[in-house]
């Protein structure tokens, strides 16, 4: 080998692509970043179709465990979302994130977040006028979707949306459901939308077996499934409480009903869904009531999606007022919340202790989501 | 060059600067390149290997011997923990080489289809940028200064950089 042949091979952009993709889907996702800058050639083998795949597929492996973003107004009404890093539970406040898209219509709603992608939706409170936006923000990209085929239906009354992943063929998937106004039937659309093709479709001969709450509804997806609650019928008066889990298979495109747990608190007045651990792999629920000496709320987790019989009250969350649902839980005895005031804290029901993260804004405006950063949405 | 016991059938490998390696026909069998040739019977008494220096080819010799030796995981149940535990620090060992020398290693191992040095080298390259700045991989890796990004593609992939977590 002449010295000039060595000189040339001692590129590692000169081995052969599969073993340059080899190397890379080794390192994480923070690591791949850096890459793109370190010369002309880095940036289109990170944006190569094959290795996107193949990065994505190794990331899927090794969730982020510890990764939580916040998102919350401030008492100004303006929107924050901050990056919150477990087991220290403290606010790392430079990860501050600036969404890239001003709200039209007002509300920018998480819908959820998926394999380094996050859904929101852009409404106003109680129209069907809207659009999802994707975001990564690991690498700043963006998408806002085109609107589906239901969006200026007159009938429309309201709808819910849903956001997540299909594993079998690593398709992230918007479902929207929208309910029409029609006094006796039970009118609804399914639209699914996927970002491989950029489309949305109506799932034919599909309708949702459950009723909504109007207004919005947020979603916990669970072992492949988006879940809302609402009612076994259709309702008409709003202050009623949703008794049922309607459940979506975003790869089957089907519906399913979960029972709320048999033992549940015959007085609650308030339930909500949260998401559980790290990998979201089970359905949890809170159940609000109040006592004499205060308010609270039973944690529940589903043991085995869809099977009843295995619903577990695994803690409760006392305090004298507490009437906002909790965000979500870590495990069976830490759940984060919100206080009355606007104060964000970290419940532990063996400790019996309540953790002021020191962040507050609006009480009604948090949400919490996990993340793990990934390259989705690197092309297009 | 002997390099093992006389009993075994040998296999003379020949680098591109025409220095001779004999070895066991099983030490060869690491390659599946070189399996096939003999599963195929093209192979002459010496193969050449015109694209692999001397240098490269006798680091190679020296992974296909330890892992030839070394007990197949798959051959049965009862892993010899000991043996892994030894193979495990052999490759940590056998990794501690300058890249330009991994790079042919790379190169040769990739020629000669030695799947688990490819997964070694590629390794220990990705460990060696993981966590790194782009100023630091380019270090690294030796990387043309004449070959980088423009001012404004830099600026542009920094601005996407602002929020790459740890």
């Amino acid at each position: 080998m002449t010295k000039t042949e060595q000189q040339r091979n001692q590129s590692i952009f000169n081995l052969p692509q599969d073993i340059i993709f080899d190397i890379l889907s080794r390192l994480p996702t923070r690591s791949l970043i850096q890459f793109r800058c370190v010369n002309s050639s880095s940036p289109p083998l990170i944006s190569h179709p094959s290795f996107t795949k193949l990065h994505f597929t190794a990331t899927l492996k090794k969730p982020d465990k510890n990764h939580l973003l916040i998102y919350y107004e401030t008492l100004d009404y303006i929107n924050h979302i901050y990056s919150l890093r477990s087991p220290t539970n403290t606010f790392q406040e430079t990860l501050k994130l600036a969404p890239p898209y001003k709200p039209l219509h007002g509300y920018l709603r998480i819908v959820g977040s998926h394999k380094g992608l996050l859904c929101f939706f852009d409404t106003n409170f109680y129209s069907n006028v809207g659009h999802v936006l994707l975001w990564n923000p690991s690498i700043s990209r963006f998408k806002k979707v085109g609107h589906d085929p239901c969006h200026d239906l007159d009938k429309v009354s309201h709808f819910v949306v849903g956001f997540g992943f299909v594993l079998r063929n690593l398709e992230f998937k918007v479902v929207k459901i929208v309910y029409g106004l029609d006094k006796v039937v039970n009118v609804n659309h399914v639209l699914v939308y996927e970002l491989s093709s950029d489309s949305w479709r109506k799932i034919d001969g599909v309708v949702a077996p459950c009723g909504m709450v109007k207004g919005w509804s947020s979603n916990v997806v669970v072992n492949g499934f988006v879940n809302w609650l609402g009612f076994k019928e259709v309702v008409r008066d709003a202050s009623l409480v949703p008794n049922v889990i309607m459940g979506f298979d975003l790869d089957n495109e089907c519906f399913c009903v979960v029972e709320l747990p048999k033992d549940i608190v015959h007085s609650y007045d308030q339930v909500c869904l949260v998401s559980y651990g790290d990998e979201s792999l089970l359905l949890a629920l809170g159940a609000h009531y109040v006592e004499l000496n205060g308010e609270k709320w039973d944690m529940w987790v589903m043991g085995e999606y869809g099977v009843v019989d295995t619903w577990k009250k695994v803690c409760v969350v006392a305090h004298p007022v507490l009437s906002i649902p909790p965000l979500l839980m870590r495990n069976d005895h830490e759940v984060l919340m919100v206080m009355s005031d606007g104060r964000l804290v970290l419940f532990d029901a063996i400790k019996n202790e309540m953790l002021d993260l020191e962040t507050h804004g609006l009480p009604l405006a948090f949400d919490a989501i996990g993340y793990t950063a990934s390259l989705a949405l690197l092309q297009g | 060059m002997s390099t093992s016991s006389s009993s075994s059938k040998k296999i003379v490998l020949k680098s591109a600067d025409n220095e001779t390696f004999e070895i066991d026909e099983i030490v060869a069998l690491e390659s599946q390149a070189i399996k096939n040739m003999i599963e195929d019977e093209c192979a002459d008494n010496v193969i050449p290997l015109g694209n692999i220096d001397s240098k490269t080819l006798s680091k190679i010799i020296e992974y296909c011997k330890k892992h030839a030796e070394s007990p197949k995981k798959d051959d049965n149940a009862d892993i010899d923990e000991k043996a892994v535990e030894d193979l495990k620090s052999f490759d940590a060992e056998f990794a501690k080489v300058d890249m330009p020398l991994i790079q042919d290693i790379l190169m040769a191992a990739n020629f000669l289809n030695i799947d688990n040095l490819i997964g070694l080298m590629c390794r220990t390259i990705a460990d060696r940028i993981k966590g790194k700045t782009p100023e630091e991989i380019r270090k690294i890796l030796n990387i043309n200064k004449n070959d980088l990004l423009s001012p404004e593609q830099e600026a542009k992939a920094r601005e996407e950089n602002s929020w790459a977590f740890d």
